[in-house]
C-alpha cells in the first residue's frame, strides 16, 4: 500500500515539475520559435485585375462586381467578375462568376478567411452536397496536370427566387494546388515554407431551380480550366520568386540580428 | 481525500501559470462577449459540482495516475506546436483542456476522472473556439433553429412568416417586417451557457445508465428546442417594439429567457426520469433474463468435473 502511494506521488511530482517548467519557459520558448519561423511575403507577379479574358474561352465578360480596390476578404489583390457562357453545351447557365484572391503576409502565416461551404450557408443558402473533384488543366509546356478541387451543390435564395448553383474552388499554396482548406492551412504553416503565398480560385455557376446541375458543373469546370493556366503562368509567383523572397528575407533578418 | 485536495490545488495553480495566456484570453472573452460570460461563473459551478458529488468522491481511493503525466505532456506539446506554427488556434484551448484532464489524473487518479468527466464537459462549454471550424458546427444549428422558429411562428400568428438567410420575415400588409437573429453568431447565442446548465442539472448526482442513455439522446434536441424558443422570443419582442432588424432589447431579453427555459426544460426532463423509474426496467429485462439463463444453464463437461 505504501509502495503504491509512493509510486503515485512520483507521477504527481513529475507532472508538477513539468508544469512548473512550462510555466517558466514555455511561453518565451514558443514566442522565440515563432519569431524564428515567421513567414516572408511573396509579391504577386502581375495583378489579377490584368487577367487576360481571352484565355477563359467561351465566356463573355459582363461586369466587374467589385471594381474598387479596397480590401475584400482580407486582401486588395482579387477579382470578382461576372460572365455569361457563349458555348452551346453550357448555354443553360444563366450567369457565372469567377473569383480569385491572392494572399501573402509578413510574419504570421496568411489566414484563409472563408470557404463557400461556411459562408454560403451563413447567407441562408441550402447546401445539398459537397464533393471533391479534379480539374485537368494544361500548365507550362502543354503538360496536363490533374488538380484537386471541391464543389458544392446549393440552392440560393431557397424561399425567394430560388436558383441551383455549382460552386467550384481550389487553393494554390506556393504553386501546389489543394482542394481542401485544412490541407492548405497545413501547407501554409509548415516551418520549411519560409516564404509563402496562397490563392483561392473560385467560380459560381447558376441554373434555374431544379435545372440541370451537370450543366452548371461543366460551365464551372470549363471557366476554371481556362483561368487556372493563365493565372499560374502569368500572375502567381513561381518557385524562383518564392526562393528569392525566402532568401532575401533571411539575409535581411541575419543583417538585423548582427 | 485531503491529500488529493492538496495535490489538486497545487496543479490548478501550476496549470493556470503554464497556460496563463489562454486563461487570460478566456477571461477577457468572457468579460467582453455575453455568449461566453458564463465562464465567469465557472469557479462556482465547479464548487457546486464537487459539493453535489462529494459523497461519491469521498468513497474513492485517490492515488495519482501515470496517465496524467502523458495527458499533461500531450497538452503542452500541442499548445507549443500551435503557438509556433500559428495553426489551428482553437487547438490551443483544447490542449489546455486535455492538460486539465491530465491534472485530474495526476491529482486523484482514474476513479476521480470518471466522476469528473461531466465537469470537464462543463469546462469545455466555457472555452471560446473562435474559428471557422467552429462555424462548421454552429451554422447548421443556426440555420435549423431559424427555419424552425419561422415555421412555428408562421403557424402561431396570423401573418405569413418565413426564414430568409439569418433573418425572419413577417408579411404585415404590403410591408415586410424583418428581424435578424442570425447576425454574427447570434443564431447560436447562449447555447453553450444552456449546455452548461443542462450538464450541471443532469450530472448533479450519479444516475443509472438507462437515464444517461435517454439524457444523451435528448440533450441535443433539448438544446435545439431552447434555441428555437429563444429565437421566437426574439422575433416576437422585436415585432412588438416596431420594425427593427437589429435591436439590443429583444436580443438580450431572449438570451435571458433562454437560460430560464433551459433550466426548466432540463429540470423537468430529469424530474420526469426520476419519477419514471419503471422505464429502467425496460433496459434491464434482457440483462436479467440473460442472468437467469446463465444460472439455469447445465454445467459443461469440464465444470461438472469434481
Amino acid at each position: 500500500m505504501t509502495k503504491q502511494s509512493h509510486f503515485g506521488n512520483k507521477w504527481f511530482i513529475g507532472g508538477a515539475f513539468v508544469l512548473a517548467l512550462a510555466a517558466i519557459f514555455m511561453q518565451n520558448a514558443a514566442e522565440a520559435t515563432s519569431r524564428a519561423l515567421r513567414k516572408r511575403s511573396v509579391p504577386i507577379r502581375k495583378h489579377l485585375r490584368d487577367l487576360d479574358l481571352g484565355a477563359l474561352g467561351d465566356f463573355r465578360f459582363l461586369e466587374d462586381m467589385n471594381p474598387e480596390t479596397d480590401l475584400v476578404a482580407g486582401t486588395d489583390e482579387f477579382i470578382e467578375w461576372r460572365f455569361r457562357p457563349t458555348a452551346r453545351h453550357i448555354s443553360g447557365v444563366e450567369t457565372i462568376y469567377l473569383q480569385a484572391y491572392y494572399y501573402s503576409t509578413e510574419g504570421r502565416p496568411p489566414i484563409i478567411p472563408h470557404t463557400p461551404e461556411v459562408c454560403y450557408r451563413l447567407l441562408g443558402n441550402h447546401v445539398s452536397s459537397i464533393d471533391a473533384t479534379t480539374l485537368d488543366v494544361k500548365i507550362g509546356d502543354g503538360l496536363s496536370v490533374s488538380i484537386p478541387a471541391k464543389y458544392l451543390k446549393l440552392t440560393q435564395n431557397p424561399m425567394n427566387d430560388p436558383r441551383d448553383c455549382c460552386v467550384l474552388y481550389t487553393f494554390c499554396v506556393n504553386g501546389e494546388f489543394l482542394g481542401d482548406r485544412e490541407l492548405a492551412r497545413l501547407k501554409i504553416a509548415m516551418p520549411w515554407n519560409r516564404a509563402v503565398y496562397f490563392a483561392k480560385i473560385e467560380t459560381v455557376a447558376s441554373v434555374p431551380n431544379n435545372g440541370d446541375f451537370q450543366v452548371a458543373f461543366e460551365a464551372a469546370r470549363s471557366i476554371l480550366i481556362g483561368a487556372i493556366p493563365e493565372i499560374v503562368a502569368n500572375h502567381l509567383p513561381n518557385s524562383a520568386d518564392i526562393e528569392t523572397a525566402a532568401a532575401r528575407s533571411v539575409s535581411d533578418t541575419a543583417g538585423s540580428q548582427e | 481525500m485531503r491529500g488529493a485536495a492538496l495535490r489538486s490545488a497545487i496543479l490548478i495553480v501550476l496549470l493556470i501559470l503554464a497556460f496563463r495566456e489562454d486563461v487570460l484570453s478566456i477571461l477577457m472573452v468572457a468579460c467582453e462577449f455575453s455568449d461566453w460570460s458564463h465562464g465567469l461563473a465557472l469557479p462556482i459551478v465547479i464548487l457546486a459540482y464537487v459539493w453535489f458529488r462529494a459523497p461519491e468522491l469521498r468513497e474513492l481511493e485517490m492515488s495519482p495516475s501515470a496517465w496524467g503525466l502523458l495527458f499533461v505532456l500531450g497538452g503542452l506539446l500541442v499548445w507549443f506546436a500551435v503557438m509556433t506554427l500559428g495553426l489551428f488556434a482553437y487547438l490551443r484551448v483544447l490542449a489546455f483542456w486535455v492538460a486539465i484532464g491530465g491534472g485530474v489524473l495526476l491529482a486523484a487518479g482514474r476513479g476521480a476522472l470518471r466522476v469528473c468527466i461531466p465537469l470537464l464537459l462543463i469546462v469545455a462549454t466555457c472555452l471560446p473556439l473562435h474559428e471557422r471550424s467552429m462555424d462548421r458546427f454552429t451554422i447548421p444549428i443556426q440555420v435549423t433553429s431559424i427555419r424552425a422558429a419561422a415555421t412555428v411562428l408562421d403557424g402561431l400568428i396570423g401573418d405569413d412568416v418565413w426564414a430568409d438567410g439569418g433573418e425572419i420575415v413577417r408579411r404585415t400588409g404590403e410591408a415586410n417586417s424583418r428581424v435578424g437573429p442570425g447576425e454574427h453568431r447570434f443564431g447560436f447565442r447562449m447555447s453553450q451557457a444552456c449546455a452548461l446548465i443542462g450538464l450541471l442539472i443532469v450530472f448533479s448526482r450519479k444516475r443509472p445508465v438507462w437515464q444517461l442513455i435517454i439524457l444523451a439522446m435528448a440533450f441535443g434536441p433539448l438544446l435545439l428546442g431552447v434555441n428555437v424558443v429563444r429565437i421566437m422570443v426574439w422575433s416576437m419582442s422585436a415585432w412588438s417594439r416596431g420594425n427593427l432588424l437589429v435591436d439590443v432589447v429583444p436580443r438580450n431579453l431572449s438570451a435571458g429567457a433562454s437560460l430560464v427555459i433551459a433550466f426548466l426544460a432540463f429540470g423537468i426532463v430529469v424530474w420526469l426520469l426520476d419519477k419514471a423509474s419503471w422505464l429502467g426496467g425496460l433496459f434491464y429485462i434482457e440483462e436479467e433474463e440473460a442472468d437467469e439463463a446463465s444460472h439455469e444453464k447445465p454445467p459443461t463437461g469440464k465444470e461438472a468435473l469434481p
